[in-house]
């Protein structure tokens, strides 16, 4: 975890490493033609012993990035707006399909397989970068029938990945970071 | 499998077997439980959908468009089963995965001997979604699918019809765009234009591969 946090100035430097959430599987939906909105999903977790607020995003290559929450009630989907999400010391905050998301809006171009879009998080500890890809939507989604992981596999996995880091020291696979 | 059918032939013979007693019985009020029974047995194996009476609903004719601007009618409903959904493409995240659970069904079905519904994703937004807007996205999940579009006065007379939602509510972002809050579940109308039942969200395309498929045995 703390390999995974670069510090690009002597600012963040007083940031403890640890108390920013861990990153499992960040992707953005790749777009059909003409869709002018898509959306990322994310799982965070606080292993801090603080809650952490999200209180924005935005992106340096997306005109509008905001907090979205779907919702299905009584076979009604609507969306919403959040000015702000939680992620509760030690507990998981999901980003998935039919529930929180990322709404990537005013898009001007596609967004395909394999492209990488970065998204910033504003957060109460400060704001951190993660590196989204793009996936073919319904690849990746919560429940989906493509052979969809456990909650329990992607953390295992995702930890591995982190020590298998540690080890070759390669930051640039999943890579979280903090910036001004 | 082998199971459900020995489970389904019993059911059957317990059914006849009951139907024979009730006809000496109560001839006036035979029909509507030996269909109510029917109904019960078929909805019992189905995963995530609700099933509609015989006579429940028939979609009305209706003018809409598809690709090339041609007309997309009730016409094109007949002699095909159809698994009808409504949304936007400023839909971020119901719409695209519940097309790319309809994708994984048509995978499903590429074995069967049973045909494929066909699918129409109609939009409830036409101001933003053009019917070659509509061709393009439908097309970016399955060539197949057929995207609708018409004029706002059409889909909403049709949708009302059918019982589908679509309200239209002020983006909470602030600038001046909106959001369309719509029916989550899909209908399937069979080959003579009925409604014969809803599959209910959250849409996976192994639950909805196996439900059309049980939809599709009885009532073809």
């Amino acid at each position: 975890m703390r390999n995974l946090i670069i510090f690009l100035g002597l600012w963040s430097a007083s940031v403890f490493a640890t108390d920013f959430p861990m990153i499992i599987d960040p992707v953005v939906s790749a777009t059909p033609p003409g869709a002018k909105v898509t959306a990322g999903y994310l799982t965070l977790v606080n292993e801090s012993d603080k809650d952490i607020i999200i209180n924005g995003a935005y992106s340096p290559t997306i005109a509008k990035v905001e907090i979205h929450l779907s919702r299905i009630k009584n076979d009604v989907a609507s969306m919403e707006k959040l000015d702000s999400v939680t992620v509760k010391s030690g507990e998981k905050l999901e980003f998935k399909h039919g529930s929180y998301h990322l709404m990537l809006m005013e898009l001007t171009g596609p967004l395909k397989e394999n492209d990488l879009v970065d998204v910033i998080l504003s957060t109460s500890i400060g704001d951190m970068l993660i590196e989204m890809p793009v996936k073919k939507p319904g690849m990746h989604t919560e429940g989906s029938s493509h052979g969809e992981m456990s909650k329990d596999d992607k953390a295992k996995m995702a930890i591995e990945s982190h020590e298998n880091m540690k080890k070759d020291g390669d930051m640039h696979t999943g890579q979280t970071k903090t910036v001004h | 499998m082998l199971l459900i059918a020995c489970v389904a032939i019993a059911a059957g013979v317990f059914a006849g077997s009951l139907r024979i007693g009730d006809k000496s019985n109560n001839a006036s009020s035979d029909q509507p439980t030996e269909q109510h029974a029917q109904l019960s047995k078929i909805e019992s194996q189905l995963e995530n959908s609700t099933l509609f009476p015989d006579d429940f609903k028939s979609v009305p004719p209706f003018s809409l468009l598809q690709a090339g601007n041609k007309p997309l009618t009730e016409a094109d409903l007949k002699g095909k089963w159809t698994v009808l959904f409504f949304g936007f493409t400023n839909c971020p995240d119901i719409c695209p995965i519940t097309l790319a659970e309809m994708n994984g069904v048509v995978t499903q079905f590429a074995n069967e001997t049973l045909p494929m519904p066909q699918v129409w994703f109609i939009t409830v937004d036409p101001a933003r979604d053009t019917v070659e807007k509509m061709t393009e996205y439908v097309a970016y999940f399955n060539e197949e699918f057929i995207g609708g579009s018409g004029d706002l006065t059409d889909i909403t007379e049709l949708t009302r019809s059918l019982g589908i939602v679509a309200s239209y509510t002020a983006s909470s972002s602030g600038d001046n765009t909106y959001s369309v809050d719509h029916t989550a579940s899909m209908l399937v109308i069979d080959p003579e234009l009925r409604v014969r039942a809803k599959l209910n969200a959250p849409h996976k395309a192994d639950t909805i591969a196996a439900d059309l498929k049980t939809l599709l045995t009885n009532f073809n």
